[in-house]
């Protein structure tokens, strides 16, 4: 098996979840959250990642953004969860809760 | 434009046509935001470098830590299938036939337990210590007077105390039960967990329906929204304000609301909310920052736990307002948070 194709995968099914993860607790834009995963040993990530994924929960109605003027330079775009986003992202916790407990359970050796 | 610059803008616009040739083949409607998107990361990556590191080897570097073109085309596509493995059509009677089996084997029994509902886990908050079962259920009717579609629920002693599971439809009563008892003093809530028929029937009691569209069965009038401290679209607050108030025409439901907001814009809570005696007016407690602007919520389409006893919602509401800056200035509010709002409460404004 290969361990870093094994991880490239399990990193990509993350990423959504962990990117509204982020924005459940800030307004961040899109190069906050990129500077946030390079601080992440776990769940390193190409900067330009970020833009599709984010479109794509922007075209899920989980996602928002608007522009904010910045001191450094041109606006930035912002993004932020909608309701919808905060619901989803609930139901999507307590899947991966119950994902990590299964896995806990299985490497104790799996039986009741 | 410098020599350099020129060789950044070169290299900027090979990678973003390589992009564009990628996301091409998922042709997903937002592809034109993600090139602007990148185009501006890669701007202000390039404007963070001094003008010493500004050579060759440093825009490379940006350049690759970007990660290859072909990697966007996957991480846009709704798909399961990436793109660039396109089923060829001789394979696809192959496909469908398995589709249909799969179908038959796997999905027929999944529909038999499917999921059912929610089991939501509560347990009494001392002093509170109910004896038996009748009572604590009671207790938690009385915290969530709103109709709730439960349909099955038990109760068990764990380490000498009463602790009860309560059941429900749907995903909005389990979101609305986990808000409620988060703000209760009398019950905790300690799990929610999806359940299947089957585990519900064998454990469970299963209990009275619970009338359902409750709201189209009481009489009353929509609650409506009189005032609110600090007024919506007050752009100079002091930031020193300690509590946000909501004035509504008629008494509320006790223990019952839904502040909406979150991230940045939703101001730091320092207490819990509550509300006067005359159940006409709810307070929040916040601490706020000055030179900010924030957005705080009466009701959203999804939460609507500001309501009458008779269980009536009140009319969404948005309080969007802005603190003084260190300076005693006011501060601007972004234009799109205001037609936001307004169209919020305008629907308000047309509910009267």
């Amino acid at each position: 098996m290969n361990l870093d194709n094994w991880q490239a995968q399990l990193r990509k099914g993350l990423l959504d979840i962990a990117i509204l993860n982020l924005l459940g607790h800030n307004q961040l834009h899109g190069y906050e959250i990129v500077q946030t995963f390079k601080q992440s040993e776990g769940l390193r990530i190409h900067e330009g990642n970020i833009y599709p994924i984010l479109a794509r929960l922007k075209a899920d109605g989980l996602v928002t953004s608007y522009s904010k003027p910045s001191p450094d330079g041109p606006p930035r775009k912002y993004f932020r969860l909608t309701e919808l986003g905060r619901e989803t992202l609930i139901d999507m916790n307590e899947h991966w809760e119950q994902i990590i407990n299964t896995i806990q359970h299985f490497r104790k050796g799996g039986r009741r | 434009m410098t020599l350099e610059n020129k060789a950044w803008e070169k290299l900027k616009s090979e990678y973003l046509n390589k992009v564009e040739k990628a996301l091409s083949s998922v042709r997903h409607p937002n592809m034109t935001e993600v090139l602007e998107d990148l185009q501006s990361h890669l701007e202000q990556r390039f404007d963070l470098l001094k003008p010493d590191e500004q050579n060759r080897a440093n825009m490379e570097k940006i350049i690759a830590e970007m990660g290859p073109a072909s990697e966007y085309a996957e991480l846009l596509s709704t798909d399961s299938v990436p793109s660039a493995r396109k089923v060829r059509p001789k394979h696809l009677l192959c496909i469908s036939i398995a589709v249909v089996i799969i179908a038959a084997v796997v999905l027929l029994p999944m529909t038999l337990f499917r999921q059912a509902g929610y089991i939501v886990k509560f347990a009494p908050v001392s002093p509170f210590q109910p004896q038996t079962a009748k009572e604590l259920l009671e207790a938690f009717n009385n915290e969530v007077k709103f109709c709730v579609t439960t349909h099955h629920f038990k109760t068990e002693v764990q380490d000498n105390s009463l602790v009860g599971y309560i059941c429900t439809n749907t995903k909005a009563d389990k979101v609305a039960i986990a808000t409620i008892l988060g703000g209760s003093s009398k019950l905790k809530l300690i799990s929610i967990k999806a359940a299947s028929s089957k585990n519900l029937e064998k454990h469970y009691v299963r209990g009275q329906p619970c009338l359902q569209n409750a709201t189209a069965m009481v009489q009353g009038s929509v609650p409506l929204v009189v005032s609110t401290t600090p007024a919506a679209f007050t752009d100079n607050v002091s930031p020193d304000l300690e509590k946000i108030t909501v004035t509504f025409d008629q008494p509320m439901m006790n223990l019952s609301w839904s502040w909406v907001g979150g991230g940045d814009t939703f101001p730091e809570t320092t207490g819990k909310s509550s509300y006067d005696k005359s159940k006409t007016i709810c307070s929040l407690p916040v601490k706020l920052e000055p030179g900010k602007f924030y957005w705080v919520g009466i009701n959203s389409p999804q939460h609507k736990y500001f309501q009458t006893t008779a269980g009536i919602p009140a009319q969404p509401y948005v309080i969007l307002f802005a603190t003084k800056d260190k300076d005693g200035k006011a501060t601007a509010i972004p234009e799109n948070f205001i037609e936001e709002a307004k169209q919020i409460n305008l629907i308000k404004e047309l509910g009267k």
